[in-house]
């Protein structure tokens, strides 16, 4: 029982992560990227391949960095040749937009990559070992690891969000975007900055679960719903409540897929959300502003 | 309506007329087994996007619970036919819309109440939904490996079996036209004109007294009930169905992506978009099968969504359009031309 929950609390900071992103970026530009879960298996595969370029059973989180900056200008990209053309176009526009970036992706990456499953050559030492923790219960090294390094990126994104010029010029777009232009914000480039830092935190939460998950061009579908579900719950554009969200969804998939099956989790994740939306579709936290 | 209120709508264009009858003598005049299993995929998809169309088009509530829809229907139909000891898919069809219906109530009712992104994500938790129940509940549903039916060599129209293909040609021609004058109606009714208005603003449309959230549930029942009763058609003829097939995410975008691509909306447009997509879908199969790890037929697919909503929003049959527009201005300039010069002279 503690095993499990331990387990579905440290997945879900990399839930969190992923969420994060996806809120930030409809925080300020009402856009939900429905390809948050492809940018996520981008991160995975550029992992992969610089992984293979660095001496066997090296740690792969010394990627982190660039896979960072990576992942940063892929976002810059796809926001400055796609995205930005449909800010404030209406909801389908941008719907079927990153959809359709979704479904590019997926299968760029199948064409490019092939539909096996692969993995990083990590050395099993790392791949397998924990530390005790509680009478049996064990800590997995590479989940405290990724939980870890969420964390750190939300907070830094905090930080960022509010005690930086740039993240306060953030916030007011995300409050009102045509009062922050004629008090002289570069609301395009705020917009582009907060697209790709969501771009990023999908890439680190991309190279943080390599070490546990197999990489594939489709494994990411089941993120963007996790994600998805995760900032719904925490309300829309809520960081904090993304956060929150993230590791509840963390708890009841790995709760629901220990006591009952593997198949059964996600039915169980999209009745949550399916619950939220029905009974506070503006978050648990219920301070999420009607935007409308 | 009478012959020329049909003609007059934009259902009853000319180019259409002439699809519709080439389509009636195709398999007439090209014996080919492949081709006319190609057409027929066209249909469906044709169908699927017409019925998208409706909520998403129409209505501009982007739903990606059509698998969902489907698999509703599908699998109602060949349970029933399969656990019930043979009960006729005519009659299951009705069963299966009305449990459809049931579940765009389920998804609509909280959803219409709010604007934006809600009901896309939760048509999206939906799909999931249904498609990992039908995994879950492996015993009475087939699991992943999906029902088959062994039907193939008998030619039952009640058992919906046929041993040819050509009548599942015709079937689905005429069930896609069906779907295209549902279409018209849902377009001409009142119905339509409140989606319409609503489409264009909704606070102004809901300040003349048009209750959006009733209607968009409307459009979205009548979407999920041909939706559903496509999803029994398709699954007797493939004669099987697995939750891949007909209940997964996937099949939800590309029948998304046939009514985009070919022009949201618009009566002939998702027919314009399967015309387009299902063939380029079957040459890229067959040529690039090899290319790469595979998929590439796929990656266009997303590669056209993509465009299509960067640079044609309205879709493909937008160019059709725009042409004819050009042709009717330029007439007119000559027009004017000429009855200006005959006034000088």
């Amino acid at each position: 029982m503690l095993q499990t929950i331990v387990n579905g609390l440290l997945i879900g900071g990399v839930y969190a992560l992923i969420a994060v992103g996806l809120s930030m970026i409809h925080g300020v530009m009402k856009i939900v990227n429905f390809a948050q879960g492809d940018f996520l298996t981008i991160g995975m595969y550029f992992s992969f391949i610089m992984y293979s370029f660095m001496p066997r059973g090296s740690l792969p989180y010394w990627l982190l960095v660039p896979v960072a900056i990576l992942m940063f200008l892929f976002g810059v990209v796809v926001f400055r040749t796609t995205v930005c053309r449909v800010i404030g176009k209406g909801d389908s526009n941008y719907i079927l937009l990153t959809l359709g970036l979704s479904y590019l992706v997926q299968n760029l990456l199948q064409l490019i990559f092939g539909p096996n499953f692969r993995s990083l050559d990590i050395s099993n030492d790392l791949k397998y070992s924990s530390i005790p923790f509680f009478g049996d219960t064990l800590i997995m090294t590479p989940r405290l690891v990724a939980f870890a390094g969420a964390l750190l990126f939300v907070t830094l994104v905090t930080y960022f969000l509010s005690r930086t010029d740039l993240g306060r010029a953030m916030r007011a777009t995300a409050e009102n975007t045509a009062v922050a232009q004629t008090l002289g914000i570069n609301v395009n480039l705020v917009f582009t900055i907060a697209f790709s830092l969501g771009t990023l935190f999908a890439g680190i939460a991309g190279l943080l679960m390599t070490p546990m998950f197999l990489i594939s061009p489709q494994v990411g579908t089941t993120f963007s719903t996790i994600a998805m579900c995760a900032m719904v719950l925490g309300g829309l554009g809520n960081l904090k409540g993304a956060m929150i969200g993230g590791i509840i969804l963390g708890l009841v998939e790995s709760l629901s897929s220990n006591y009952l099956t593997m198949d059964i989790a996600p039915v169980i994740i999209n009745t949550v959300l399916m619950l939220v939306l029905i009974f506070r579709p503006y978050g648990i936290l219920g301070k999420g502003v009607r935007h409308a | 309506m009478n012959a020329k209120r049909i003609l007059k709508c934009p259902a009853g264009h000319p180019i259409a007329a002439a699809f519709v009858v080439a389509c009636l003598f195709l398999p007439a005049i090209i014996r080919s087994p492949y081709l006319i299993r190609v057409m027929t995929e066209v249909f469906f998809f044709a169908a699927m996007g017409c019925a998208w169309n409706i909520i998403g088009g129409f209505g501009k509530q982007t739903s990606w619970a059509s698998a969902s829809f489907l698999a509703v229907g599908g699998y109602t139909s060949i349970l029933m036919y399969l656990r019930l000891g043979g009960i006729s898919p005519w009659i299951t069809i009705f069963i299966g819309m009305a449990l459809s219906v049931l579940l765009a109530i389920v998804i609509g009712v909280p959803c219409f109440r709010f604007r934006g992104v809600f009901f896309a994500i939760a048509t999206i938790a939906c799909v999931t939904i249904v498609r990992q129940l039908l995994i879950y509940f492996r015993r009475f549903t087939g699991g992943t490996l999906g029902l088959a039916l062994d039907m193939r060599l008998r030619d039952s129209f009640v058992d919906m079996a046929f041993m040819n293909d050509e009548p599942y040609y015709y079937l689905t021609l005429v069930w896609m036209l069906v779907v295209v004058f549902i279409t018209v109606w849902v377009e001409r009714s009142r119905l339509g004109y409140y989606l319409k208005a609503m489409s264009e603003d909704q606070d102004a449309a809901e300040s003349l007294g048009i209750r959006s959230h009733r209607m968009k549930l409307k459009a979205f029942i009548i979407s999920s009930a041909v939706l559903s009763a496509t999803g029994t058609l398709y699954t007797f003829k493939m004669a099987y169905t697995d939750p891949n097939l007909i209940a997964s995410f996937d099949i939800s975008v590309r029948i998304g992506i046939t009514a985009i691509l070919g022009g949201m909306g618009t009566i002939w447009g998702p027919v314009l978009g399967s015309l387009i997509c299902i063939p380029m879908l079957e040459v890229s199969n067959y040529y690039l099968a090899d290319f790469g790890g595979g998929g590439a037929g796929y990656a266009m697919y997303g590669l056209l969504i993509v465009l299509v909503v960067l640079f044609r929003p309205n879709g493909m049959i937008s160019i059709y359009y725009g042409a004819e527009n050009w042709f009717k201005v330029r007439r007119a300039a000559k027009r004017a031309a000429r009855t200006a010069g005959g006034g000088e002279t």
